[in-house]
């Protein structure tokens, strides 16, 4: 394996490592550093290739050192016209180098040959190099290209530098040997085949796929037959979002093992079939949501191994050094982690020519499914499905809509295909987005939470052993400080290779940064976060949580992955996403995770584990639990994505408690996205009629749901059908009132 | 492939050894816990390998990997930002 810095083009002290079957880890002494992720095996040489190095099959490890060949390597591919003697390699500054393997000379070919500033996945197939970028680099103030894309060295069409709109970001391009071509301009990431990392002359002509994203839904396309396909999935979350690709790394579709690959993007691992190609697509769905940023992962051994990249500086004084770790286990682990739950659209606000159909949405998998239609002009979607992935389409149903007026559509449970497709009987400007969950939940008083016994519950008269966390970025060591009734009583380090508690210092500085302050309040509605100039609410958890630990308030909001933030607030996890480093991050794209009702003072992750402080006090120590020996200091540790074992997002709350509320202005948003079961209750002390609008895909605008007729201190209840969601939920009433909105989730 | 072994810091006036807990003045293992502690293999300044079999929930602790090999740990440099895995390859 190799690691990577943030953006060194011309080496770092970042290392090559071998490890062998006894998980001896060595670092190669050849090694140069720099950001590199390139892997593939030339079949002809029998050498592997990852990042600048060349190894042969005795071990033997040539480099090309950042002398001859400066760049951030991103990815190899076969040579289109001498594939036994050469390879392409990809930089992600967009730049095409051709490497005699044998020889190791370089030629540099093109600097930055089409747009877009984040290069990532590049891989031959049918006569063509792909090539995929995920970035683009605006100028000053958002206008033109920042000095990371250089139209000036791209060699298509300088139209390209004229973007159509927002949505112009990075690329998806082929080269024939020739000439460059731009498939679309949208963000891509992973190249690659059946074939995988190990192509050979045979598999020439075997399908390419390619993954990216729009802010509609991930994009997967196949080329088959020279020509490329689309097909659309739906997103489990969206740190990956922003214009500067940053926050991807390298998602991959990589086999594992016993016939089975995974694809992975945006949160989430999908099944994909290894023979998936048009008129061969059954068998893609999802396996579930994951917390753990990945940018690579294989079958080792019979283990899957699960590439991380968990903690970097950028945003987080927190972490102490930049680290990561590997995590090993098996394909049915992943099953075992975050349900299949995300969202998507095919169109957010686009223009709909009548009569043609849409690509087709992912739907299979997914055992909770509600679609969600809104038009500018009163038009019926007609929705087809695709049962078995062969590309025969049947009429399912149709959705009438009236003009600027929204409509649903709630899949029957029963209800089983691979694709469905939407078309739209009248021109309009229209959104259709798909909302999906699963039933496979975590039983909040299921076998998971045993895991986490050693952590006191809420409630608990004896307090636990409370700390504030921090790597330490002078050693390998845990910084913890101890706490009791806010003030630190004691500092200590966890051993960074025996973990165990030892002496030592945290220091003043760090102690003040590492104190966890408030990002939320609570009111008698909900909780309440500020983000972005909006204010929003979300459910509370045990009564408890309203107020302060006992030894203090706990840590709420931090970055435990690389840029991404996770946050712990009234008893529940949530995954929030970033938009540009070192910026607040952004609530409104918030999703949950698992709610519990622990004492967690805090919590990190630290030589790939991660930490939670609120162990109770006289744990005893276990592989999982590190107890100093005089008992004062305790943590729980485990991996990110256990956090799932706590048990389904729960709450209770709303954006009216008996709130004074105006005619006609809308509440605060209040979370629905992430939640299983949904009860509502409304009461005013007027009669008045409240609308019930919902905010399905973050972009479309709120839409109006429900209107509810209120009998003045009349309670009115209802019961959201079983597997409705949307993101986000408002109320506005008729009339001046006093008035409860109360949403129930389970 | 260079075949590291243990050997001493001459350089910081430190032992490998010192990553033995009992020179860290850490307390004992509880008795439930792997007897074998990772080890460290190192040339005078820097971390050339580690081994080890604490494993827990998937995760190997000795095989982390830091922007830094430094034998200190120290790291100073923030232009390196991060030390995500970039590929990892049977």
């Amino acid at each position: 394996m190799m690691t990577y810095a943030g953006h060194k083009l011309n080496g770092s002290p970042h290392k090559l490592y071998s490890i062998d079957k006894d998980l001896n880890m060595t670092i190669q002494p050849e090694s140069i550093g720099g950001t590199p992720a390139a892997r593939m095996i030339h079949d002809e040489s029998e050498q592997l290739i990852i990042g600048a190095y060349f190894i042969d099959k005795t071990g033997k490890v040539r480099v090309i050192t950042p002398k001859i060949m400066p760049g951030r390597i991103t990815a190899v591919a076969r040579h289109l016209t001498d594939p036994a003697n050469k390879v392409f390699v990809y930089g992600m500054e967009g730049e095409l180098f051709e490497v005699n393997v044998h020889t190791l000379a370089v030629t540099r070919l093109y600097d930055d040959a089409v747009p877009g500033y984040h290069g990532k996945g590049a891989y031959t197939a049918q006569g063509l190099l792909v090539v995929a970028n995920n970035g683009e680099h605006y100028g000053k103030g958002g206008q033109g290209f920042g000095e990371h894309d250089k139209p000036a060295q791209w060699v298509v069409s300088q139209d390209y530098a004229v973007r159509k709109s927002t949505e112009d970001r990075g690329s998806l391009a082929t080269f024939d040997g020739t000439t460059w071509k731009v498939v679309e301009r949208r963000q891509y990431t992973d190249v690659t085949g059946p074939e995988g990392v190990r192509p050979t002359q045979a598999g020439a002509n075997l399908p390419l796929w390619t993954i990216g994203w729009d802010k509609r839904a991930l994009r997967l396309q196949v080329l088959d037959q020279g020509k490329f396909h689309l097909y659309l999935l739906p997103k489990a979350a969206l740190n990956n979002d922003p214009a500067h690709g940053w926050y991807t790394e390298w998602p991959r579709i990589r086999e594992v093992g016993d016939g089975k690959a995974l694809l992975d993007m945006h949160g989430m691992f999908f099944d994909f079939p290894l023979s998936f190609r048009p008129g061969h697509t059954g068998g893609l769905q999802p396996i579930g949501r994951h917390l753990r940023y990945v940018p690579d992962f294989c079958n080792w051994n019979g283990r899957l191994v699960i590439a991380t990249d968990e903690g970097s500086i950028f945003s987080n004084p927190l972490c102490g050094q930049p680290q990561s770790n590997l995590w090993f286990g098996t394909y049915a682990d992943l099953k075992t982690w975050g349900e299949a739950s995300a969202t998507g659209a095919i169109w957010v606000k686009d223009p709909v020519s009548a009569g043609v159909p849409s690509a087709p949405f992912l739907v299979k998998g997914f055992k909770k499914r509600v679609a969600h239609f809104v038009s500018d002009t009163a038009t019926t979607f007609n929705l087809e499905i695709d049962r078995a992935g062969n590309d025969q389409w049947t009429p399912y149903t149709t959705v009438a809509v009236a003009a600027d007026a929204y409509a649903q559509h709630l899949f029957p449970a029963d209800f089983d295909a691979q694709w469905v497709r939407v078309t739209a009987t009248q021109a309009c400007t229209a959104s259709v987005a798909f909302s999906f969950s699963d039933t496979r939940a975590h039983d909040p008083k299921g076998p998971g939470v045993a895991a986490f016994a050693a952590l006191a519950d809420v409630g608990e008269t004896a307090a636990p052993l409370t700390h504030w966390l921090s790597p330490d970025k002078d050693s390998r060591n845990l910084k913890v400080a101890t706490v009791k009734a806010g003030q630190v009583v004691g500092e200590n380090h966890l051993n960074s290779e025996s973990l165990l508690f030892t002496e030592g210092k945290v220091g003043a500085d760090l102690l003040k940064m590492m104190k966890p302050t408030q990002e939320f309040s609570v009111d008698a509605a909900s909780v309440v976060v500020k983000s972005w100039g909006q204010t929003l609410r979300l459910p509370k958890g045990d009564a408890a949580f309203d107020q302060p630990f006992a030894e203090g308030w706990p840590r709420d909001v931090r970055e435990v992955e690389s840029e991404r933030m996770l946050a712990n607030i009234h008893g529940t996890f949530y995954d929030v996403p970033l938009k540009n480093s070192r910026d607040p991050a952004v609530f409104y794209n918030m999703k949950p995770v698992s709610s519990h009702r622990k004492q967690i003072m805090d919590f990190c992750t630290w030589r790939g584990l991660l930490l939670l402080s609120g162990v109770k006090a006289g744990t005893p120590a276990a592989n999982d639990v590190f107890v100093s020996a005089d008992g004062q200091q305790a943590l729980w540790a485990g991996s990110i994505d256990d956090l799932w074992k706590f048990g389904k997002p729960v709450g209770q709350g709303g954006p009216w408690k008996d709130t004074a509320v105006k005619a006609g202005v809308a509440s605060d948003p209040y979370l629905m996205n992430g939640y299983d079961r949904k009860s509502l209750t409304l009461k005013a002390d007027r009669d008045c009629t409240v609308s019930v609008e919902l905010d399905f895909d973050l972009q479309s605008g709120f839409q109006t749901y429900k209107t509810f007729t209120l009998k003045a201190g009349e309670a009115l209840a209802y019961e959201f059908p079983d597997g409705f969601a949307a993101h986000w939920v408002r109320f506005t009433a008729d009339q001046a009132c006093t008035a409860t909105a109360w949403l129930d989730y389970k | 492939m260079k075949k590291n072994h243990r050997s001493r810091l001459s350089a910081l006036g430190l032992s490998v050894a010192l990553l033995t807990p009992n020179l860290l003045h850490a307390e004992s293992p509880p008795a439930s816990l792997p007897a074998s502690l990772p080890a460290l293999r190192t040339n005078e300044l820097e971390v050339t390998g580690t081994s080890g079999d604490r494993f827990i929930s998937g995760v190997y602790p000795h095989l982390t990997a830091y922007s830094q090999s430094l034998i200190s740990g120290a790291f100073s440099q923030n232009s390196l930002g991060e030390c995500g895995i970039g590929a990892v390859i049977p």
